[in-house]
């Protein structure tokens, strides 16, 4: 594990209060430095990756090193916003992990297809985080001179 | 069924039963001793003759009546007949109409006989032979039925185009209302996976961090409610797992290809965790036949197969199983046997629908659904399943599929 001084950036999209506490209580118990910021739908995350709205302050809303992604979402849904991320050059590229009640595994081949790097389904246990984190940190190490210095 | 509704104009017929076959006879003459005699004669044809004193009678009888043949009586007073036959000809209804002339050897008639240039003419000379008159006459009756017997067909041919017509647009209808049912049980689907699932997630969830951060404070009997409420999540969150899966596999467009058992069974196994568990004993001969079969579809009866096979055994037993093949004909059978609990006759036709039970709920987890989506998927494949078992015995499922061209080729190990 690659330890950091300063804590991870997380943006979770998820709607459900309850699935953002479990998601809390999890990475908590991971024990990793983080910081997690909610965006509670895809418009909400258009608007943190953009830094407008609520999110305008870049300091305070740093880009995400990775994104916990939930698939049904009100307004704009987990795969209209990976659609969307794709096709907007002025979004910051960011390492997604899908976080999902859907087992399904056309659901996971479209996201894998849309550019998610990870399918979590949930609830998410301490130590799948702990892992996607990681897989999140060698993709950023692989992929040489990486865009951003954290 | 065409042929039946043709059955009672078949041309071949001569001689009249019906009264559709029944067709008009026109007699035009002034005389009416020839207009009776040439009736005695026509007679025997078995048609309907009407006749007429003049010309004008005669247009009148076209008003009310279509007629086969009419036999005109070239010399009459007033109106001679080849004056009315050019009143007829004038009225595009009675343009075709055939008219026989009827003359005596008179060279002016000839001539103007000749000169008349119209289609389905023909005359006959005075005195009329009976034989002759009787000939002409039934040769425009035949024509006339004919024609008639073609309308008819004609006619139901239309119907039927147009019962058919109507049937086709009734299924389409039904096709599109079908695939507007499928595709608003595809977003209940959907929904249920995620929106009615979700809360029980949370429940769960919750008496997970009850249990872990407040167990300690909480007496025996206390966990034990907890307990029961996440086990009454759970099961809740199975039964609409496998009601989704029925759905899928009663819905899922099914086309049959060559699918080999062996890597299925493994791939289930490790999906299940049943395979490496120490909690069952599971032995897959090492060569199974490959089937005609839809990949989801096998699926879905493996799993829930072998879970039933390693669920129902006494309390504390080890699960056995044992997953085999046998060719027989162009039929694999596949065959999944315990050593469980087993199951009463009386039970075996009952456990492949839905919502039937034989263990006891406390005792044995499970939904009651899982071998009615076998039952199902075995029906989807066109295929046939079933179960050989008695209490205390074991129980021998069996499924029965086509066997792929690959199978029924093991008996000559030499072909290619």
């Amino acid at each position: 594990m690659i330890s950091h001084e300063q804590p991870i950036i997380i943006l979770l999209v998820e709607d459900s209060p309850d699935d953002v506490f479990f998601f809390r209580r999890a990475i908590h118990k991971s024990g990793l430095s983080t910081l997690t910021h909610v965006a509670a739908d895809g418009v909400e995350a258009m608007d943190y990756l953009l830094n407008k709205g609520r999110f305008a302050d870049r300091a305070a809303y740093p880009p995400p090193d990775i994104m916990f992604l939930d698939l049904k979402l009100p307004h704009v849904n987990g795969f209209e916003l990976l659609e969307w991320m794709r096709s907007h050059a002025e979004c910051p590229q960011t390492f997604v992990a899908i976080l999902t009640s859907s087992s399904q595994p056309e659901d996971q081949e479209r996201a894998e297809a849309l550019g998610a790097s990870l399918y979590l389904t949930k609830p998410p246990a301490p130590e799948q985080l702990r892992q996607a984190l990681q897989k999140r940190s060698v993709a950023r190490t692989e992929a040489v001179g990486g865009e951003r210095r954290r | 069924m065409q042929e039946t509704t043709i059955a009672p104009t078949k041309p071949e017929r001569r001689i009249p039963s019906h009264p559709k076959d029944i067709v008009n006879i026109l007699l035009v003459d002034d005389q009416p001793g020839k207009l009776l005699a040439h009736e005695a004669i026509l007679s025997e044809l078995g048609q309907r003759i009407i006749k007429a004193r003049t010309g004008t009678e005669a247009l009148g009888q076209l008003l009310r009546y279509d007629f086969a043949v009419i036999l005109l009586d070239v010399n009459m007073p007033d109106m001679d007949g080849f004056e009315t036959a050019n009143l007829i000809r004038q009225r595009p209804r009675f343009e075709k109409t055939p008219i026989i002339f009827v003359t005596g050897y008179n060279t002016t008639d000839l001539d103007r006989l000749k000169a008349y240039e119209m289609g389905a003419v023909d005359y006959l000379f005075l005195p009329v032979v009976p034989e002759v008159l009787k000939a002409k006459v039934s040769v425009f009756v035949e024509l006339a039925r004919q024609t008639q017997t073609i309308k008819t067909q004609a006619a139901d041919l239309a119907a039927h185009n147009r019962r058919q017509a109507e049937q086709l647009e009734v299924i389409q209808k039904l096709n599109d209302e079908l695939k507007h049912a499928n595709s608003e049980l595809e977003a209940f689907s959907y929904t249920v996976s995620h929106d009615l699932r979700a809360p029980l997630r949370s429940i769960s969830g919750f008496v997970s961090i009850l249990l872990e951060d407040y167990g300690s404070r909480l007496d025996e009997e206390g966990r034990s409610h907890l307990l029961a409420l996440d086990r009454a999540a759970k099961r809740m969150d199975a039964l609409t797992r496998d009601l989704l899966a029925y759905g899928r596999v009663a819905r899922e467009s099914v086309t049959l290809e060559p699918v080999p058992l062996k890597p299925l069974v493994e791939a289930v196994l490790s999906l299940t965790g049943a395979g490496k568990t120490h909690s069952a004993n599971i032995i897959v001969e090492p060569e199974l036949l490959d089937v005609m079969g839809h990949r989801f579809l096998l699926e879905q009866c493996l799993i829930n197969l072998i879970s039933n096979a390693t669920k129902f055994v006494r309390p504390g037993a080890t699960p056995e199983v044992r997953i085999r093949t046998e060719l027989h004909g162009d039929q694999v059978q596949l065959w999944i046997e315990d050593k469980g609990i087993g199951i009463d006759a009386s039970y075996h036709h009952k456990i492949f629908s839905m919502f039937e039970r034989v263990g006891d709920l406390h005792r044995y987890e499970g939904t009651g659904i899982g071998l009615a989506i076998v039952h199902r998927a075995v029906e989807r494949m066109g295929g046939a399943c079933g179960v050989e078992s008695a209490p205390g015995q074991g129980s021998r499922f069996w499924v029965d599929l086509l066997a792929a061209p690959r199978s029924r080729e093991v008996t000559h190990p030499n072909t290619p």
